[in-house]
């Protein structure tokens, strides 16, 4: 079993092979070897790494993918956004959270899930106008109306697609 | 705004306007210096408007570039144009990672005027190009200047003149060219030596020239002549699937030997089908797709004289497909007992009837078997007699209703079957005829299968849309009317 110690001093027990889901742990856990010392996670806090953690409970003996997977991936391969059944439910969350999940997915270096909450984000914005987009996620235009209108311009064959 | 907040700001910028009118000495300078004025309190509040993406902390804009960048990554072309409009964080992002930008769709002709300014954006990526266009000179010259760091092309209009003979397309992996009235030379091996994946959909003249097919050429899509296809089997050793289309006359099937790595062969073909498709047996092909007409029936009988040939049979006759509410109808599918597939789209069973002259009395190989009730009925009404030993599982699909039995149907004897699958129709509600059907089967068994009651131990009733609790009632008692002899089915049908 590890312990993980959240940013609000949460602490979680967990499997070995459920917490190796994360590289960063998996690599903190080889680095220190056997020992019963807590692991600290001080950019997650604890309802963010529950969320994290019953992800990696569902895939936990899942294979974990290549570390180099991304450099082999051929950039000009199409990449599908599809994203099975249960994950599907799994990120059904609030904003707020899905941000943390993928913010924490990042630090603790969980690629699936990384991929499962980036492609939510992309689902979102797919369709939308940069207007709604803003609109979607609280961001401000800080173009001048100048500037829109030339990158509007730019991107006109984007549009109707 | 507050009133406190406002009124400072009002107090302040009065305050600096009256100092620096102190110093100046006529009213257009007054004016130039309240000019000045306004442009330094626009420029602070595009900064402050801008310095909300990147302070307010629970917002996306709080995300490190490579994660949006990352969150890009999943967009199609058009999304990722679509975000560098939506903030100046977001389009210096976008556009600074060329990889975002390798992968590129055009389908409209504005899209091809911005082509080369999109194609900037990738560095010096490899690139995988989807293009729709009206003139092809207007693509041209980007195409052949781009060329040698196109991993995947894709062209959807008139391909540009001289493209095969311009430099040389090292890092194509990928052609497709897809423009169906063209006729033009297809690709050559120099000018593309490491071609995998070939593409054409137009009528094509000799794959061959002075050069050999492309050596690492695994995919192959289109039209040959006959020589040409022969040619790809002995100089192709890495093929792996050949789909050949559109081949009237049909000389044009290639001769064995099919190279080892070659295991789906799909043909499209008109005639003469068996000359050589029978040479194709026993040379470990996995799957061989046929789409072809009535007339090549003939070679169902094939099918089930060589096992080891893993027949796909499709018929492109026009007929009642879409009737069936179904956009990929089974059909007829027949299983031999190496578990290769038959299988007849019911588009081939238009009126008039189906002819099942084709279909050989004896089917010794055959294990299961998939059908409807109308292809049954023609099928046992049409044909001499059917001896089919091995037969275990008969499924009938698509049923809606009792079947239109008659006493004079031949005999079809299938000793073995001990499996009857009913698989109702899409969107039925059959409760009322359920029991209707099966006492009907049950006397199908019994006079056309020549099989004695309960020799059926499994019927398995399946899209039936009923409340769960009803359907395994009636399927329990179902069971039990398909094993139990009646003595009112000696006066039914």
């Amino acid at each position: 079993m590890v312990n993980l110690v959240t940013s609000d001093n949460e602490t979680f027990t967990v499997d070995k092979d459920v917490a190796e889901r994360s590289v960063l742990i998996k690599n903190m856990l080889e680095d220190v070897g056997e020992s019963d010392q807590p692991i600290p996670l001080p950019n997650v806090s604890s309802p963010v790494l529950k969320k994290v953690l019953e992800y990696c409970e569902h895939h936990r003996g899942e294979p974990l993918p290549a570390a180099d997977a991304d450099s082999n991936q051929d950039e000009t391969r199409k990449r599908s956004t599809d994203i099975s059944e249960w994950d599907q439910k799994f990120i059904t969350v609030d904003q707020e959270m899905l941000f943390e999940i993928i913010l924490a997915a990042n630090y603790l270096d969980i690629k699936p899930l990384l991929d499962v909450g980036c492609k939510t984000v992309a689902n979102m914005i797919k369709g939308k106008t940069p207007e709604e987009i803003r609109k979607l996620f609280n961001i401000v235009n800080d173009f001048t109306p100048e500037e829109e209108a030339q990158i509007k311009k730019e991107n006109e064959w984007a549009e109707d697609r | 705004m507050t009133d406190p907040a406002h009124n400072q700001l009002y107090g302040l910028v009065v305050d600096i306007m009256r100092d620096s009118m102190r110093e100046l000495s006529s009213a257009i300078d007054v004016k130039k210096a309240a000019n000045a004025l306004r442009c330094v309190v626009d420029q602070a509040l595009a900064d402050a408007e801008q310095s909300w993406n990147t302070l307010n902390v629970w917002t996306i804009a709080h995300f490190p570039p490579e994660l949006l960048a990352h969150i890009f990554s999943w967009l199609d072309i058009a999304g990722r144009a679509r975000v560098t409009e939506v903030c100046r964080e977001w389009r210096a992002i976008a556009l600074g990672e060329p990889s975002l930008w390798t992968q590129i769709t055009i389908r409209n002709d504005e899209g091809i005027r911005c082509f080369e300014d999109l194609l900037r954006r990738s560095g010096t990526l490899c690139l995988a190009l989807d293009l729709d266009y009206r003139d092809p000179n207007a693509v041209a010259p980007i195409i052949a200047s781009n060329i040698s760091r196109i991993a995947s092309l894709t062209l959807r209009g008139i391909c540009p003149t001289g493209l095969f003979h311009g430099p040389s397309a090292t890092q194509l992996r990928e052609f497709e060219h897809r423009n169906d009235s063209e006729l033009i030379s297809i690709p050559r091996s120099n000018w593309a030596p490491n071609l995998q994946r070939l593409s054409l959909s137009g009528f094509y003249v000799s794959l061959l020239g002075d050069d050999r097919p492309f050596r690492h050429l695994t995919h192959f899509y289109g039209s040959l002549a006959n020589s040409d296809a022969t040619e790809l089997f002995t100089h192709c050793p890495h093929l792996v699937l050949l789909h050949l289309t559109d081949i009237e006359g049909l000389q044009y099937l290639p001769r064995p030997p099919i190279p080892p790595s070659l295991s789906t062969l799909n043909l499209h073909a008109y005639a003469n089908l068996r000359t050589y498709l029978r040479a194709y047996d026993g040379h470990g092909l996995q799957h061989i797709h046929v789409v072809s007409n009535s007339e090549n029936w003939e070679i169902v009988p094939l099918f089930f004289a060589s096992p080891a040939l893993p027949w796909t049979f499709f018929s492109d006759v026009e007929g009642d497909g879409a009737d069936w509410g179904d956009p990929n109808p089974p059909g007829l599918i027949l299983r031999n007992e190496a578990g290769m597939v038959l299988r007849i789209q019911p588009a081939a069973f238009s009126a008039p009837r189906t002819n099942w002259s084709w279909l050989p009395p004896q089917l010794p190989n055959l294990t299961s078997m998939t059908i409807a009730p109308h292809q049954f009925e023609d099928l046992v009404g049409q044909t001499p007699g059917l001896y089919a030993p091995s037969l275990a599982t008969l499924e009938f699909i698509k049923c809606h209703s009792p079947f239109d039995y008659h006493k004079d149907f031949v005999p079809f004897h299938a000793p073995n079957l001990r499996e009857l699958v009913v698989v109702f129709r899409v969107g039925e509600r059959p409760y009322a005829k359920v029991l209707h059907l099966v006492k009907e089967l049950r006397v199908l068994l019994r006079d056309t299968l020549g099989l004695p009651t309960g020799s059926v131990s499994r019927l398995t009733l399946k899209n039936f849309s009923a409340r769960d609790g009803d359907v395994a009632v009636l399927s329990q008692i179902a069971q039990e009317v398909i094993m139990t002899d009646d003595p009112e089915d000696a006066t039914s049908p």
